[in-house]
Protein backbone atom coordinates (compact mmCIF):
# COMPACT_ATOMS: atom_id res chain seq x y z
CA UNK A 1 0.00 0.00 0.00
CA UNK A 2 1.60 3.43 -1.02
CA UNK A 3 1.32 5.87 1.52
CA UNK A 4 -0.11 9.40 1.31
CA UNK A 5 3.02 11.15 2.02
CA UNK A 6 5.31 9.60 -0.55
CA UNK A 7 2.80 9.70 -3.23
CA UNK A 8 2.30 13.20 -2.94
CA UNK A 9 6.21 13.66 -3.09
CA UNK A 10 6.12 12.19 -6.30
CA UNK A 11 3.44 14.24 -7.81
CA UNK A 12 5.75 17.23 -6.21
CA UNK A 13 8.74 15.72 -8.14
CA UNK A 14 7.01 15.34 -11.04
CA UNK A 15 4.92 19.29 -10.96
CA UNK A 16 8.93 20.58 -9.96
CA UNK A 17 9.39 18.74 -13.42
CA UNK A 18 6.59 19.49 -15.23
CA UNK A 19 7.19 23.25 -14.56
CA UNK A 20 10.59 23.15 -14.99
CA UNK A 21 11.25 24.23 -11.23
CA UNK A 22 14.62 24.09 -9.33
CA UNK A 23 14.53 20.53 -8.00
CA UNK A 24 14.85 21.34 -4.68
CA UNK A 25 11.49 23.68 -5.21
CA UNK A 26 9.12 21.99 -2.92
CA UNK A 27 5.21 22.18 -3.58
CA UNK A 28 3.38 22.86 -0.74
CA UNK A 29 0.61 19.71 -0.88
CA UNK A 30 -2.53 22.31 -0.10
CA UNK A 31 -1.13 24.91 -2.32
CA UNK A 32 -4.27 25.80 -4.94
CA UNK A 33 -2.13 24.96 -8.24
CA UNK A 34 -3.43 28.23 -10.06
CA UNK A 35 -4.08 30.83 -7.29
CA UNK A 36 -0.48 29.54 -5.64
CA UNK A 37 1.34 28.03 -7.59
CA UNK A 38 0.75 30.23 -10.42
CA UNK A 39 -0.50 27.95 -12.80
CA UNK A 40 -3.30 29.76 -15.68
CA UNK A 41 -6.04 26.79 -16.79
CA UNK A 42 -4.26 26.10 -20.21
CA UNK A 43 -1.46 24.94 -18.01
CA UNK A 44 -3.35 23.49 -15.65
CA UNK A 45 -5.34 21.12 -18.53
CA UNK A 46 -1.57 20.64 -20.06
CA UNK A 47 -0.47 19.40 -16.83
CA UNK A 48 -3.74 16.77 -16.39
CA UNK A 49 -2.71 15.68 -19.53
CA UNK A 50 1.04 14.89 -19.18
CA UNK A 51 0.24 13.55 -15.74
CA UNK A 52 -1.66 10.89 -17.19
CA UNK A 53 0.18 9.91 -20.36
CA UNK A 54 2.92 9.71 -17.37
CA UNK A 55 0.34 7.09 -15.32
CA UNK A 56 0.48 5.62 -18.91
CA UNK A 57 -3.15 5.51 -18.86
CA UNK A 58 -6.14 7.45 -21.26
CA UNK A 59 -7.39 10.56 -19.72
CA UNK A 60 -11.27 10.10 -18.66
CA UNK A 61 -13.67 12.47 -20.86
CA UNK A 62 -15.19 13.30 -17.54
CA UNK A 63 -12.03 14.24 -15.33
CA UNK A 64 -12.99 17.13 -13.52
CA UNK A 65 -9.49 19.79 -13.37
CA UNK A 66 -11.19 21.77 -10.42
CA UNK A 67 -11.09 17.84 -8.04
CA UNK A 68 -7.17 18.11 -9.16
CA UNK A 69 -6.51 20.91 -8.04
CA UNK A 70 -3.60 20.95 -5.68
CA UNK A 71 -1.19 18.12 -4.91
CA UNK A 72 -3.29 17.05 -2.37
CA UNK A 73 -6.12 16.60 -4.33
CA UNK A 74 -4.09 14.76 -7.42
CA UNK A 75 -2.75 12.23 -5.09
CA UNK A 76 -6.38 11.49 -3.65
CA UNK A 77 -7.78 11.44 -7.46
CA UNK A 78 -5.17 8.50 -8.74
CA UNK A 79 -5.85 6.82 -5.84
CA UNK A 80 -9.71 7.01 -5.88
CA UNK A 81 -9.47 6.18 -9.96
CA UNK A 82 -6.35 3.97 -10.83
CA UNK A 83 -5.39 -0.02 -9.70
CA UNK A 84 -2.60 -0.71 -7.29
CA UNK A 85 -0.12 -1.65 -10.02
CA UNK A 86 -0.66 1.42 -12.40
CA UNK A 87 0.34 3.37 -8.72
CA UNK A 88 2.78 1.72 -8.18
CA UNK A 89 4.47 1.63 -11.89
CA UNK A 90 3.46 5.75 -11.41
CA UNK A 91 6.06 5.72 -8.17
CA UNK A 92 9.11 3.96 -9.94
CA UNK A 93 8.91 6.24 -13.01
CA UNK A 94 11.83 8.43 -12.89
CA UNK A 95 10.57 11.84 -13.55
CA UNK A 96 13.75 12.38 -15.66
CA UNK A 97 11.45 10.23 -18.06
CA UNK A 98 9.38 13.35 -18.45
CA UNK A 99 11.12 15.02 -20.45
CA UNK A 100 12.59 12.18 -22.80
CA UNK A 101 9.36 10.88 -23.15
CA UNK A 102 7.98 14.49 -24.79
CA UNK A 103 10.63 14.20 -26.99
CA UNK A 104 9.78 10.57 -28.31
CA UNK A 105 6.52 10.38 -28.43
CA UNK A 106 5.05 11.06 -31.64
CA UNK A 107 1.53 8.61 -31.85
CA UNK A 108 -0.89 11.14 -32.30
CA UNK A 109 -3.76 8.73 -32.27
CA UNK A 110 -5.68 9.29 -35.98
CA UNK B 1 -22.62 12.89 -42.43
CA UNK B 2 -22.97 16.72 -43.45
CA UNK B 3 -20.88 18.63 -46.01
CA UNK B 4 -20.00 22.72 -45.18
CA UNK B 5 -19.04 24.86 -48.30
CA UNK B 6 -17.42 27.50 -48.03
CA UNK B 7 -19.94 30.00 -47.25
CA UNK B 8 -21.35 27.61 -44.69
CA UNK B 9 -17.89 27.67 -43.09
CA UNK B 10 -17.92 31.33 -43.13
CA UNK B 11 -20.90 31.35 -41.07
CA UNK B 12 -19.42 28.75 -38.27
CA UNK B 13 -15.69 31.01 -38.07
CA UNK B 14 -14.71 34.62 -38.63
CA UNK B 15 -11.87 33.68 -40.33
CA UNK B 16 -11.42 35.20 -43.71
CA UNK B 17 -9.28 35.14 -47.00
CA UNK B 18 -6.24 35.09 -46.80
CA UNK B 19 -6.55 33.24 -43.35
CA UNK B 20 -9.54 31.41 -44.02
CA UNK B 21 -8.06 27.25 -44.98
CA UNK B 22 -10.84 25.58 -45.86
CA UNK B 23 -12.86 25.41 -48.66
CA UNK B 24 -15.10 22.27 -47.73
CA UNK B 25 -15.80 20.76 -45.01
CA UNK B 26 -17.41 16.82 -44.18
CA UNK B 27 -18.89 16.71 -40.68
CA UNK B 28 -18.54 12.64 -40.43
CA UNK B 29 -19.85 12.15 -36.77
CA UNK B 30 -19.51 13.42 -33.53
CA UNK B 31 -16.40 15.35 -33.20
CA UNK B 32 -14.91 13.83 -36.22
CA UNK B 33 -14.28 15.41 -39.44
CA UNK B 34 -12.01 15.73 -42.53
CA UNK B 35 -11.29 19.43 -44.55
CA UNK B 36 -9.73 19.98 -47.46
CA UNK B 37 -7.76 23.32 -48.82
CA UNK B 38 -5.41 24.59 -51.88
CA UNK B 39 -3.15 26.98 -51.52
CA UNK B 40 -3.25 28.15 -54.99
CA UNK B 41 -0.33 29.88 -56.51
CA UNK B 42 -1.73 33.23 -56.18
CA UNK B 43 -1.53 32.62 -52.29
CA UNK B 44 -0.28 36.16 -50.92
CA UNK B 45 1.84 34.12 -48.54
CA UNK B 46 4.04 32.82 -51.48
CA UNK B 47 5.54 35.78 -52.30
CA UNK B 48 7.45 35.50 -49.47
CA UNK B 49 7.12 32.00 -48.50
CA UNK B 50 9.21 31.53 -50.83
CA UNK B 51 9.58 33.36 -54.20
CA UNK B 52 11.76 30.93 -56.16
CA UNK B 53 9.33 27.77 -55.21
CA UNK B 54 6.03 28.25 -53.12
CA UNK B 55 6.30 25.75 -50.12
CA UNK B 56 3.20 25.98 -47.63
CA UNK B 57 4.32 27.45 -44.45
CA UNK B 58 3.88 24.20 -41.66
CA UNK B 59 2.45 26.71 -39.20
CA UNK B 60 -0.33 27.10 -42.01
CA UNK B 61 -0.92 23.32 -41.72
CA UNK B 62 -1.26 23.66 -37.99
CA UNK B 63 -4.34 26.55 -38.17
CA UNK B 64 -5.76 25.18 -40.92
CA UNK B 65 -6.22 21.87 -38.76
CA UNK B 66 -7.40 24.08 -35.79
CA UNK B 67 -10.27 26.19 -38.05
CA UNK B 68 -11.21 22.79 -38.83
CA UNK B 69 -11.48 21.47 -34.93
CA UNK B 70 -13.03 24.90 -34.87
CA UNK B 71 -15.51 24.11 -37.35
CA UNK B 72 -16.43 21.09 -35.76
CA UNK B 73 -16.50 22.45 -32.78
CA UNK B 74 -19.39 24.98 -34.02
CA UNK B 75 -21.42 22.72 -35.92
CA UNK B 76 -21.60 20.05 -32.62
CA UNK B 77 -22.87 23.08 -30.41
CA UNK B 78 -25.43 23.79 -33.59
CA UNK B 79 -26.56 19.46 -33.64
CA UNK B 80 -26.59 19.45 -29.55
CA UNK B 81 -29.52 18.63 -27.65
CA UNK B 82 -30.13 22.06 -25.68
CA UNK B 83 -29.34 21.13 -22.20
CA UNK B 84 -25.56 19.45 -23.63
CA UNK B 85 -24.87 22.54 -25.10
CA UNK B 86 -25.85 24.92 -22.51
CA UNK B 87 -23.02 22.86 -20.36
CA UNK B 88 -20.58 24.21 -22.82
CA UNK B 89 -22.03 27.64 -23.44
CA UNK B 90 -22.97 28.28 -20.05
CA UNK B 91 -26.15 30.14 -20.94
CA UNK B 92 -24.57 32.04 -23.91
CA UNK B 93 -25.68 31.34 -27.94
CA UNK B 94 -23.36 28.99 -29.82
CA UNK B 95 -22.74 32.21 -32.03
CA UNK B 96 -21.69 34.03 -29.21
CA UNK B 97 -18.73 31.64 -28.50
CA UNK B 98 -15.82 30.55 -30.65
CA UNK B 99 -12.77 27.60 -30.58
CA UNK B 100 -9.99 29.25 -30.36
CA UNK B 101 -6.72 27.56 -30.16
CA UNK B 102 -4.98 27.04 -26.59
CA UNK B 103 -1.79 24.76 -27.84
CA UNK B 104 -0.25 23.27 -29.95
CA UNK B 105 1.30 19.95 -28.00
CA UNK B 106 3.33 18.13 -30.56
CA UNK B 107 3.73 18.79 -34.77
CA UNK B 108 5.71 16.73 -37.12
CA UNK B 109 5.78 18.22 -40.59
CA UNK B 110 6.39 14.72 -43.17
CA UNK B 111 6.77 16.25 -46.38
CA UNK B 112 6.61 19.38 -47.79
CA UNK B 113 3.20 20.85 -48.79
CA UNK B 114 3.76 23.11 -52.21
CA UNK B 115 1.21 25.42 -53.70
CA UNK B 116 -1.54 23.90 -55.49
CA UNK B 117 -1.39 20.44 -53.68
CA UNK B 118 -5.23 19.57 -52.37
CA UNK B 119 -4.12 18.73 -48.81
CA UNK B 120 -7.17 17.31 -46.83
CA UNK B 121 -7.43 17.61 -43.06
CA UNK B 122 -8.97 14.94 -40.33
CA UNK B 123 -9.63 15.89 -37.35
CA UNK B 124 -10.75 13.31 -33.97
CA UNK B 125 -11.60 16.05 -30.99
CA UNK B 126 -12.09 14.43 -27.14
CA UNK B 127 -13.67 16.89 -24.89
CA UNK B 128 -13.23 17.39 -21.46
CA UNK B 129 -15.94 18.45 -19.74
CA UNK B 130 -16.41 22.11 -20.36
CA UNK B 131 -12.94 22.75 -19.78
CA UNK B 132 -10.88 22.14 -23.05
CA UNK B 133 -10.96 20.35 -25.98
CA UNK B 134 -8.07 18.25 -27.62
CA UNK B 135 -7.84 17.69 -31.42
CA UNK B 136 -5.71 14.97 -33.23
CA UNK B 137 -5.16 16.13 -36.87
CA UNK B 138 -3.38 14.20 -39.49
CA UNK B 139 -2.93 16.30 -42.89
CA UNK B 140 -2.33 14.55 -46.44
CA UNK B 141 -2.16 14.76 -49.78
CA UNK B 142 -2.38 12.50 -52.21
CA UNK B 143 -2.88 10.17 -49.12
CA UNK B 144 0.50 10.52 -48.26
CA UNK B 145 0.67 12.08 -44.63
CA UNK B 146 2.23 15.40 -44.64
CA UNK B 147 1.38 16.72 -41.34
CA UNK B 148 0.27 15.39 -37.84
CA UNK B 149 -0.34 17.98 -35.27
CA UNK B 150 -2.11 17.43 -31.28
CA UNK B 151 -3.91 20.72 -29.98
CA UNK B 152 -5.54 21.82 -27.68
CA UNK B 153 -8.88 23.81 -28.25
CA UNK B 154 -10.55 26.49 -25.26
CA UNK B 155 -13.63 28.20 -26.18
CA UNK B 156 -13.96 32.02 -25.40
CA UNK B 157 -16.53 34.50 -26.05
CA UNK B 158 -16.42 36.93 -28.61
CA UNK B 159 -17.60 39.53 -26.05
CA UNK B 160 -14.89 38.82 -24.10
CA UNK B 161 -11.87 38.77 -27.24
CA UNK B 162 -13.49 42.45 -28.03
CA UNK B 163 -12.98 43.67 -24.39
CA UNK B 164 -9.32 42.69 -24.73
CA UNK B 165 -8.66 44.00 -27.67
CA UNK B 166 -10.07 47.34 -26.20
CA UNK B 167 -8.19 47.02 -23.34
CA UNK B 168 -4.46 46.41 -25.84
CA UNK B 169 -5.44 49.57 -27.97
CA UNK B 170 -2.99 52.12 -27.50
CA UNK B 171 -5.12 55.70 -26.39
Amino acid sequence: MIDQSSLEQKISDFLVSFLHLDASTQIDPTADLMDEVGLDSLEAFEMVITLHEFLGVDMPEDVDIKKVGNLRGIAQYIKDEYDTETVEQFMQRDVADLAKMQQKDDSLGV
Amino acid sequence: MTWLDKEQIKQLIPHREPILFLDCAEIIEKYHSRGFYCWQKEHPVFEGHFPQFHLVPGIYLVEASAQLAAVTLRQQFEALPQEQADSYLKGHQTEEVLGLLGGIRKTLIHRPVFADNLVEFEVKMIPYGNQAIRANAVATVDGIKAATVELILGLALKTDLLTHLKQAEIP
